[in-house]
């Protein structure tokens, strides 16, 4: 089995661009969900100012990483998108002229820039990316599914390094149906991209922390036993007990499921993003295994609070959807590699 | 790749609604067009568009074609696999689609009402709902890579097999027809108002269609253990960007020909070792000189020798489902040794210089085919299937 580590994160957020922004909007708790992302930040690139919110976005965000890590030839590269709702802005305007008006007036554009994979079709282009580019649909649980995915073309060499992206806007259509879904929950609806870069270990290359497991089941019937499983089987990836765990992730649709672990949650500061928010809570684990973050102190915190470990060694991210869809991702610090 | 059978197979394609593979496969080679003039399907025009529409043959509401053709699609395939609800439980499934149920949410805007079916309209809905209709224990995925959906699924599903991930997974392509597509390839421009004639010099055009297909992919230790009927290997598959053009593919051909190549050498065959290929072939000016130059870029001199054919001739576009309908057609091809024609053939391109099989079925042992699929988005993507081991 190929080790493979996170070398670098990207992110834009209601809190800005950039995973330093997101850190910090995390680690002071302030709820910034529903602040817009600057148009002027984020499209910064003139091949993709007629797209979708959601593409600017996911371009932003693979930019950062691509930057921090500085690579220049992505030809074995691979790129996962998840995404769950995807550019529903331009798809449902496509619709309604279609529906009230001639179907000649409609924007081209507002078609194919709604297709499903054209925030990794995007990236792919700008970033001459011409390795295996794939877009994965479903909820939270998916950025750790793209995440496998990654791992599998990396280990099956075929491809030498993998960007993993999530991305998601606002849309009116999308909150009113999840609030309707669920309409105990307090949602807060937020947008944005989340992006990792992650490449086989090589003890010279710079790294934020290691992925040492991973899982995800359906099970419809019974949600909880799916994420059971899936922690269950990240565990047993990594060789590693629910006691090794030092701090656990998690939105706040999902409850709990360590007494003796710190559960953290990002949510009521930034929002949900659907599979974006699973994202960020990857990234924001990965920040802190490296350390030297503003979100770290707040996972120690946790920490010393809590568990008997003195510095942060092995973080669970996981995410559960009502459906039966669970996933899960164990990210250990360097120290512990 | 190795240890990775097709032990099951379930279609509903245009043509005719047919209760058998064999009797779709027995219409697609003899040629059968099922391009025709048709009303788009919920909004009220005047004008009629060529496409390749499925007759069910039930008093559905558009909206609820997706679902009834999926359904019975997955059922053939279920069916034909002889799997137990035991092993139904521990399967994977995959499926790929470009819009989903994208009709459902074309009625909420003609209603007014977004309350309506909202949850239909997602497009990770479908794997869901057909997940726990049938039973289908294990992970549960959705993927889209636009037209390259139904490829992508059925080389995804076979990596998780050869890698040992899974021992079973059911790989599917589902989409319908929608004035939502119908419009935008409208206005692309990429719809013809002729014939489809794939490779042809005088091609103006696709027509969309629609349909649901599914593939069981399964272990080849687990297929023999309880003693499955195996349609074919999965040899190799690849994916490869062209990183080019969102809409537009790359004149050169260069993502696709690179999956060509990839697939090839993950499958240890040789250029000359592919008998069939089943293009992606959308009769569009671009795609079809692109695809020609790919397999040319790709195979060498065993280009002009490999029969090459476009089903999507007799059964228009059918987005995310064409991959996994096409791969079908590279089975059929191997077990029943015809290749199915392109239709509508007229005038040679001297920029298309290959054996497109014009009009008429070859018949003709085929060892190992190979079935194409490219995307919006730039997405290409190459999956090859050889013989079963008792043939």
């Amino acid at each position: 089995m190929t080790r493979l580590a996170v070398t670098g994160v990207g992110a834009t957020s209601p809190a800005g661009v950039g995973v330093s922004t997101l850190a910090e909007a995390a680690a002071l708790g302030h709820c910034v969900a529903a602040n817009p992302i600057s148009e002027a930040a984020v499209a910064v690139l003139r091949k993709i100012r007629r797209s979708a919110a959601i593409t600017s976005y996911a371009v932003t965000a693979v930019e950062e990483v691509l930057r921090d890590r500085g690579v220049s030839d992505f030809g074995d590269c691979a790129l996962i998108a998840g995404v769950t709702n995807g550019a529903l802005n331009f798809s449902t305007g496509f619709h309604h002229t279609l529906v009230t008006e001639a179907k000649d007036t409609a924007s081209p554009t507002l078609f194919s820039e709604s297709v499903l994979n054209a925030p990794a079709g995007n990236a792919s282009i700008i970033f001459n990316i011409r390795g295996p580019v794939h877009s994965i649909i479903g909820g939270p649980s998916v950025a750790v599914k793209a995440l496998m995915l990654a791992a599998t073309l990396i280990e099956t060499r075929r491809a030498q390094r993998a960007i993993v992206v999530c991305a998601e806007e606002r849309n009116e259509l999308s909150s009113f149906c999840y609030s309707r879904l669920n309409p105990k929950a307090a949602w807060v609806f937020s947008e944005g991209a989340g992006a990792v870069l992650i490449e086989p270990v090589d003890e010279l290359r710079p790294k934020l922390c290691t992925i040492s497991g991973y899982a995800a089941y359906t099970i419809p019937d019974s949600p909880q036993l799916a994420l059971q499983r899936a922690i269950d089987g990240a565990l047993s990836m990594a060789d590693l007990a629910a006691g090794d765990i030092g701090v656990a992730v998690s939105d706040y649709k999902t409850t709990p499921l360590f007494r003796e672990i710190p559960t953290l949650s990002f949510s009521d500061c930034l929002g949900y993003a659907f599979c974006v928010s699973s994202m960020w809570n990857i990234i924001l684990a990965a920040m802190a295994c490296a350390g030297g973050c503003p979100v770290n102190l707040l996972f120690a915190a946790g920490l010393k609070k809590y568990a008997k470990h003195s510095e942060i060694n092995h973080v669970i991210i996981y995410a559960a959807e009502e459906d039966g869809d669970a996933s899960a991702i164990i990210l250990s610090g360097v120290s512990e590699s | 790749m190795t240890g990775v059978w097709v032990t099951a197979m379930g279609l509903v394609a245009p043509l005719r609604p047919f209760d058998t593979i064999d009797a779709f496969w027995g219409a697609l080679t003899s040629g059968e067009d099922s391009i025709k003039l048709q009303a788009p399907p919920l909004l009220n025009e005047k004008k009629e568009w060529l496409t390749a529409s499925i007759e069910t043959g039930q008093a559905l509401r558009p909206e609820d074609k997706f679902f009834y053709i999926a359904e019975a699609a997955l059922k053939m395939a279920i069916g034909d696999s002889g799997l137990s609800a035991g092993k139904l439980q521990g399967a994977d499934l995959i499926i790929g689609s470009i819009l989903g149920n994208v009709l459902s949410r074309e009625r909420q805007l003609i209603d007014g009402n977004i309350q309506h079916r909202t949850a239909e309209a997602s497009l990770s809905y479908p794997v869901r709902y057909l997940g726990q209709r049938f039973a289908i224990g294990g992970r549960l995925s959705a993927i889209s890579t636009a037209c390259a959906s139904g490829t992508d699924a059925v080389g995804i599903a076979a990596r998780s097999i050869a890698t040992g991930e899974a021992e079973v997974v059911i790989a599917g392509g589902i989409d319908v027809l929608s004035d939502f597509a119908l419009a935008g390839f409208n206005l692309l421009q990429a719809l013809t108002e002729d014939k489809v004639r794939p490779f042809d010099k005088k091609r103006t055009g696709l027509a969309l269609g629609e349909g649901a297909a599914f593939l069981v992919l399964e272990a080849e230790r687990h297929a023999l253990a309880r003693g499955a009927k195996c349609y074919g290997r999965v040899l190799g598959y690849a994916s490869r960007a062209d990183a080019s053009h969102l809409t537009a593919p790359h004149r050169e051909g260069r993502g696709l020909a690179s999956a060509i190549t990839a697939a090839l050498s993950q499958s240890g065959l040789r250029q000359y070792d592919i008998n069939y290929i089943n293009a992606h072939g959308t009769a569009t000016v671009y795609n079809d000189l692109m695809e020609t130059k790919a397999i040319k870029l790709a195979l060498g001199e065993a280009a002009y020798t490999t029969y090459v054919s476009s089903t999507k001739s007799m059964l228009g576009h059918a987005f995310g489902a064409s991959g996994v309908i096409e791969a079908l057609c590279a089975l059929m091809a191997i077990n029943t040794g015809v290749i199915p024609p392109t239709i509508n053939y007229r005038y040679p391109d001297p920029q298309c210089d290959l054996n497109y099989v014009p009009n008429t079925a070859k018949a003709t042992p085929v060892g190992a085919a190979m079935s194409l699929s490219a995307g919006f988005g730039g997405q290409n993507a190459a999956v090859i299937f050889g013989r079963p081991p008792q043939i």
